[in-house]
């Protein structure tokens, strides 16, 4: 008589809780499946009730290494719903903001799931000790990239000073200077990066999946241009974003909704996807570093996720810098802009570091939340995760049930998707 | 053999000098929360050193991918409990560890997690047993870490300052005393000489939050809003009148703190 065995290994090095599962007959892999084990916190339901100006430093907390992010897309649909426009030097310090949380968010994965991934080393303890020049200089980036976030907004973690409007404290000449120096600094250093992590053997997979991001036909984009899918092309324009969002569902995780794009697609979201739909406007450094290393599009391999994050990085320290510079001659001014409080809806959609995020919020004439709407990176990328895992593990099932569970926990980790912000 | 880890040389636990024999096995919780407190601490730079010379790091599992094993000395617990499974984990954990740290507004209070408590399926002032735990259902409104265990240590804020991290961690390694007589945020906020948002007519929790964090917040230009806890020190009464003096608003105290404080707390006699 055949015996059934469910093996449940933890996924570690990941943000937030959740298994690979393991489906044994006679010793024999019947199949692997995801479980996640966060507990919903239900954000869009703390929201409803509470005042406007509540409402960034509540979504700041949907997700750590992105916490600029989600105040910044609850600030832009208020914004949307109360029609508020901002000054010049307002849009460039939340660009600026952006760029900070990209550096961070993307440095702080590089240093503790995919350098140690690429690398074949157990986590980034492992790294400290056998590559301690790479080591030390991902823990400088964190804290450069810290320290921009914490010049813009306030602290490191958790953005204080955006809110509807503008800013409440404005950054100081001197600093900005100071921090332009620093981050032209720490470009060679991420640029070494990207050659490292390029270098390195990744397994060879390709996602059936789509790829989504916000695209602008100028700029390397986080938060302008139209929302569009690559392999089969469609773009729309972010105020109708939200219809192109569909809940789908995961068997034995029920707190968490992966949601599917136009009409039930699964995409990928991220670092990759956007490279794929924007390379063409990194900067000419970026570009150069994934030349380097054959990053071109289409590549459609999840596991150059990580190497993607690495060019990023080449290009947000690239640009923050020449934005510090700009923002440290402007004498022209962020204070919070005018508004009357009234009733009405609005909605907003930006690309955090993690990948797409969408708000969309209701308001009562008092400025009270009545309805919202959080779509996060994490939701969308947890769909073509689960794609992604039942076409690679048949490559790796010869190989056994560690190899897979072991294959398909570096899948996970090369998503960098956030099971507390799939949840939220 | 010194290891270079958050850019320092770490001693072997084993042959650095420490007040006891063997280094305390060290294990990272997380449960329901954005993981902000772990990355704040994840931030550290030179002041490690010293922490991570006395102790022994068996489990972080956002650092190492190391499982949690069945025995520990110090467990340190980042976010609120939601989950029946949650509940379990940290009467585990009480039974291993001799010292329970909470960090973070989450563990603390329930946090931004408990906002929604209004819908809350357990008596807020609740205190509950192992025994009890079964009868939890499966998933809950968010609650305290200390609704469940007790809790030894607590290290407030959201994030919580990794300074302060290690500083609360160097006294539970000493046996010192935990230090929770924190005075109200608004002496801290006066020293730094940028004047009283309440005279604007903004609401701020100055008050009656405890104090620690520099007034970050109210130096930012906004209102603070509550994530270090209640002081014991604080006069609600008191400061509930003068908010709404100055706003005109009854309900704008109690209206903040429901943010990161749930509404038991506020009815506690020793915040009183």
């Amino acid at each position: 008589m055949a015996t059934n065995k469910a093996k449940t290994i933890s996924l570690m090095r990941v943000e937030g809780l959740a298994n690979i599962l393991l489906n044994e007959e006679d010793g024999d892999l019947q199949g692997v499946s995801l479980q996640v084990m966060e507990a919903s916190r239900s954000f869009p339901g703390l929201l409803i009730g509470r005042p406007i100006n509540e409402v960034p430093l509540i979504c700041s907390r949907v997700s750590a290494r992105s916490s600029s992010c989600y105040s910044l897309v609850s600030i832009l649909a208020l914004e949307d719903a109360l029609q508020v426009e901002v000054s010049e030097r307002t849009r460039d310090l939340r660009e600026l903001l952006t760029l900070s949380a990209v550096l961070q968010s993307h440095s702080a994965h590089l240093l503790y799931s995919e350098l140690p991934d690429s690398l074949g080393l157990a986590n980034a303890l492992a790294l400290a000790r056998e590559y301690p020049a790479e080591y030390e200089g991902l823990q400088t980036l964190r804290q450069v990239s810290g320290g921009l976030a914490a010049l813009v907004g306030g602290r490191a973690i958790h953005p204080i000073t955006p809110v509807v409007g503008g800013f409440s404290a404005d950054v100081d000449s001197a600093s900005l200077a100071k921090m332009a120096e620093a981050l032209l600094g720490a470009l060679p250093f991420a640029e070494h990066l990207a050659d490292i992590i390029g270098t390195c053997v990744i397994p060879a997979f390709h996602t059936e999946g789509d790829f989504m991001a916000m695209k602008d036909l100028d700029s390397y984009t986080f938060g302008g241009g139209d929302l569009r899918t690559l392999l089969v092309p469609h773009a729309w324009d972010v105020s109708s974003a939200g219809e192109h969002f569909e809940p789908g569902s995961l068997e034995g995780s029920s707190q968490v909704t992966p949601v599917l794009v136009d009409g039930g697609r699964p995409c990928m979201v991220g670092a990759l996807s956007r490279l794929n739909h924007s390379w063409a406007n990194l900067t000419q450094r970026a570009r150069i570093a994934a030349a380097k290393v054959a990053l071109r599009p289409v590549c459609l391999n999840p596991f150059r996720n990580g190497l993607s994050q690495a060019i990023e990085m080449v290009d947000a320290l690239e640009r923050a810098s020449v934005l510090c510079d700009k923002l440290s001659r402007d004498g022209s001014s962020c204070a919070p802009a005018g508004y009357d409080v009234k009733a009405g809806s609005g909605l907003a959609c930006v690309e955090s570091p993690l990948g797409t995020l969408y708000m969309d919020i209701s308001l009562d004439s008092a400025g009270i939340v009545t309805n919202a709407r959080i779509v996060t990176p994490s939701q969308v990328n947890l769909s073509n995760l689960v794609a992604d895992i039942n076409s690679f593990v048949p490559t790796l099932r010869q190989e056994g049930s560690a190899a897979v569970s072991e294959g398909v926990a570096r899948l996970v980790r090369a998503y960098d998707l956030s099971f507390c912000d799939a949840v939220h | 053999m010194a290891t270079p880890i958050f850019g320092l040389n770490i001693v072997n636990p084993q042959s650095h000098s420490t007040l006891s024999q063997k280094p305390a096995r060290v294990v990272f919780l997380s449960l329901a929360g954005d993981q902000g407190c772990e990355e704040s601490i994840l931030g550290l730079d030179d002041r490690l050193l010293d922490m991570l010379g006395l102790i022994e790091l068996v489990s972080w599992p956002l650092l190492d991918g190391l499982d949690v094993p069945d025995e520990f000395d110090i467990a340190v617990i980042e976010g609120a409990v939601c989950t029946r499974a949650q509940a379990e984990r940290l009467f585990a954990a009480r039974a291993s560890a001799s010292v329970i740290i909470a960090i973070g507004a989450c563990a603390l209070t329930g946090g931004i997690p408990a906002l929604s408590s209004t819908n809350a399926s357990l008596e807020p002032d609740a205190v509950l047993s192992p025994e009890s735990v079964s009868s939890l259902p499966e998933f809950f409104t968010a609650r305290s870490v200390s609704s469940f265990i007790p809790v030894d240590y607590t290290v407030p804020g959201c994030p919580v300052s990794a300074s302060e991290f290690v500083s609360v961690l160097q006294s539970a390694l000493r046996g010192m005393r935990p230090d929770r007589e924190a005075p109200t945020m608004c002496g801290s906020c006066r020293l730094n000489e940028r004047g009283c948002l309440l005279d604007s007519g903004i609401p701020c929790l100055g008050m009656v939050t405890s104090d620690g964090c520099g007034a970050i917040c109210c130096e930012a230009g906004t209102a603070c809003v509550g994530c270090r806890g209640v002081s014991p020190s604080a006069n609600l009464e008191s400061a509930r009148e003068c908010v709404d003096s100055y706003t005109g608003d009854g309900s704008a105290l109690d209206e903040l703190l429901r943010i990161f404080n749930s509404p038991s707390l506020v009815s506690r006699e020793d915040v009183r």
